[in-house]
């Protein structure tokens, strides 16, 4: 190809890539709306002789969108919400907060992740701790990545056996420690100032 | 006796549905940590195992202990309820209390007060005694053995701000007849509770340790801020009392 074909493609290709980043950061600034997750498109074929990209005007630098303190407690309102909630939006959309402008909302976006309880959210954590510059928000994001590989604990409701085994068990220990605690007077040593284990006073 | 025990529960039941008016200073938990606990089964023996717990575990144990409660406190929770803390106001015994509410705030169940036989049971406490250098101390919940400090900066509307550090206690259990462990934290295993005697725990959890005070106030009384304790402490795990938090962070804001 001749030298002056090549380089008008890669301006167009560099003012593409430029609207693109320009696209990204809008998106990034703006309060958060539920994502749909899309079907990947299929990847075009690769044309002999693509045709020639619309023209893009220049980025042109945009302040980022400063969230009034009404704006930002919204969102983490939302996130709470969502932390409830039990459905691939909610997840995406908490996900999405992760690179909110706002430490506030970022730090919300974390606890709300947690709170939702899918491991699907862990590789984005840890994506996000990646990708972040402030050391305490990566120990964040890396721990809640952390807290979601652990098996979430699950309660099985005690059958009358077990009831009575714990009271057993217990009245076991209350005896055990009451013993103790005689002979230790016995032996003339002071009893703990503050009641100890299993003397039970409220 | 049959019409008394109908009031009775008639009574119970007005205290749950006449609901609260939400205050402006009203902080919503999110709680969340991790337990470790033994294990035992005829193939392992001493293993340990260490699995989380977050808001939803926690509503999950309150609302399947709530569901099956006697003396007019059994009530079925919402599926989607919020944990609030009330920070200024009395349960009747102690100043500060947990209740359940909803989105909507149509839903109000006190997780700590009075039962049908004038009996006090609380399913959560904050304990915490708070020295402010500058004004009326805060002692919530039962207080706490180690006492922190805290500042006022207010004006002379009584807007402005607390802020400082204090040790605290949350205790959140099964059993609302097991209660105020401020004295004695690491006694989750027997109790005997002066209305009803010897009472068993199945599941609780303790976080004990350094708790941030940041309150906001207007014109003399909390309007928001948050309360944000992080530690460790006992735990009680499918009546398994091997059991620690490991790691547990409770934020009220």
């Amino acid at each position: 190809m001749r030298p002056k074909i090549v380089l008008g493609l890669l301006l167009a290709a560099l003012l593409a890539f430029g609207a693109l980043l320009l696209l990204k950061l809008q998106t990034r600034n703006k309060p958060a709306a539920p994502v749909e997750v899309a079907p990947a498109a299929p990847a075009a074929p690769e044309a002999a002789n693509p045709p020639p990209l619309p023209a893009v005007p220049p980025p042109v630098a945009q302040a980022p969108h400063v969230w009034t303190d009404d704006e930002r407690q919204a969102e983490i309102d939302r996130l709470q919400d969502w932390s409830r909630n039990d459905d691939p939006e909610s997840l995406s959309n908490i996900l999405l907060d992760l690179t909110n402008s706002e430490k506030d909302v970022r730090e919300a976006a974390i606890e709300a992740a947690k709170q939702f309880g899918s491991t699907n959210a862990i590789p984005t954590l840890k994506a996000a701790a990646v990708n972040s510059t402030d050391t305490d928000e990566q120990i964040e994001l890396l721990q809640a990545a952390n807290f979601l590989a652990l098996p979430p604990l699950s309660f099985s409701p005690p059958t009358p056996e077990q009831v009575e085994a714990a009271k057993q068990i217990q009245a076991q220990r209350a005896a055990q420690r009451q013993a103790h605690m005689q002979q230790n007077q016995g032996q003339g040593q002071n009893p703990p100032s503050s009641p100890p284990q299993g003397s039970g006073q409220p | 006796m049959k019409k008394l025990a109908m009031f009775a529960v008639a009574a119970a039941a007005l205290v749950f549905a006449a609901g609260k008016v939400e205050a402006a200073g009203d902080l919503v938990l999110t709680i969340s940590g991790s337990v470790q606990y033994q294990y035992s089964s005829s193939i392992t023996v001493g293993k340990t195992k260490t699995v989380s717990f977050s808001n939803a575990t926690i509503y999950n144990m309150l609302s399947n202990s709530i569901a099956n409660e006697s003396n007019g406190l059994a009530a079925t929770l919402p599926a989607k309820g919020i944990i609030k803390y009330d920070p200024e106001d009395s349960d009747g015994k102690t100043t500060g209390f947990f209740y359940v509410t909803d989105k909507t705030n149509g839903f109000y169940y006190p997780l700590s007060g009075y039962d049908n036989n004038s009996a006090y049971y609380s399913f959560m406490e904050l304990d915490a005694y708070i020295i402010i250098t500058n004004g009326y101390d805060l002692d919530l919940g039962f207080g706490y053995p180690y006492d922190g400090s805290a500042n006022y900066t207010l004006n002379a509307a009584g807007s402005g701000s607390l802020s400082g550090k204090d040790t605290a206690m949350l205790f959140v259990h099964d059993n609302p007849y097991v209660y105020d462990l401020s004295e004695s934290p690491n006694n989750l295993y027997e109790y005997d509770n002066p209305d009803y005697g010897s009472e068993y725990i199945y599941n609780a959890f303790e976080i004990q340790g350094l708790m941030t005070v940041s309150l906001t106030y207007k014109t003399g009384s909390i309007n928001g801020g948050s309360l944000s304790l992080t530690g460790v402490g006992n735990a009680m795990v499918n009546g398994q009392d091997q059991a620690s938090v490991i790691s547990g962070k409770a934020s009220l804001k």
